[in-house]
């Protein structure tokens, strides 16, 4: 019951502020209804069981993702001088493909969620014997990170890396 | 009435086509930017469902661990996709994408 409700509540929060972002004339505003979205969004991992990644969310996106995000807004109003104001184009053919997008997406769910029954395999998963006695969702989190999934969790931190060196080397000015 | 997969899929795909209706409509770059940040949300918001309903064992977290990298790639997306814009600015002073056409030949 009381999952119902917030996830009802979480879900209003994340559709009207989706809408809110895309339909505002303020682009200031629209970064700030992107804030109400990411928050909704980490108490949508909370309410899944994913602490650790409700708080990378509210960490990296809210407060890594959305500060560039004002930065942007902020210097490029700076460089023109004038307010930007936002103006929206192709309304019609923006609605028409966002409700076949949705059209097509809900219906794939309500096949796709009755093909896959819950995972009941017989088989122990051999990470199992690293994750004994494991009580918390950061451990367990931690312990993957750095067993089954060192590979990817490499690469990403390479990839940050390259991301920042060429974010560097594009917004440096000419001279 | 208790909250089941289908619900959080049909929240997620509801996300997901707003994010697509913003960035068919926006001409701003920025705005784009932050349309495509609430598609990557969508699709977290799935993994991470995915993961609870049909993977009993908590334990297995496969999606929420490909969530964090997803998390991961917006960050630096949306590093990168700022630096653009900063950068298509200070040259071209403007930043709506139907007057940014140099690539156009």
């Amino acid at each position: 019951m009381g999952e119902t409700v917030a996830f009802f509540a979480l879900a209003a929060f994340i559709i009207f502020g989706a809408i809110g972002v895309v339909t505002n004339r303020n682009l200031f505003h629209c970064g700030l209804s992107l804030a109400a979205v990411l928050v909704a969004v980490a108490g949508l991992f909370i309410l899944n069981g994913a602490e650790f990644l409700a708080w990378i969310q509210v960490f990296i996106y809210v407060g890594a993702v959305l500060v560039i995000i004002l930065y942007a807004i902020m210097l490029s109003e700076n460089i023109s001088g004038e307010r930007i104001r936002l103006i929206s184009q192709n309304k019609g053919i923006g609605f028409v493909a966002a409700v076949c997008v949705f059209s097509l997406i809900a219906s794939l769910a309500f096949t796709v969620s009755g093909l896959f029954p819950p995972h009941t395999s017989t088989i122990k998963d051999p990470v199992l014997s690293l994750l004994e006695g494991a009580k918390s969702n950061v451990v367990v989190f931690g312990i993957l990170l750095l067993t089954r999934y060192v590979l990817p969790f490499e690469f990403a931190s390479v990839f940050l890396l390259v991301a920042l060196i060429g974010a560097l080397v594009v917004a440096r000015s000419a001279e | 009435m208790t909250v089941g997969l289908s619900h959080y899929l049909i929240l997620s795909a509801l996300l997901f086509s707003i994010g697509v209706y913003g960035i068919l409509s926006r001409r701003n770059a920025i705005a784009l930017l932050m349309c495509v940040e609430l598609m990557l949300n969508a699709v977290n918001i799935n993994l991470v469902a995915m993961n609870r309903f049909l993977q009993p064992d908590w334990r297995i977290m496969t999606g929420q661990i490909f969530a964090a990298f997803v998390i991961v790639l917006a960050a630096a997306e949306a590093c990168v996709g700022f630096a653009l814009v900063i950068a298509i600015y200070r040259n071209l002073d403007r930043i709506n994408v139907d007057q940014i056409n140099i690539l156009k030949w």
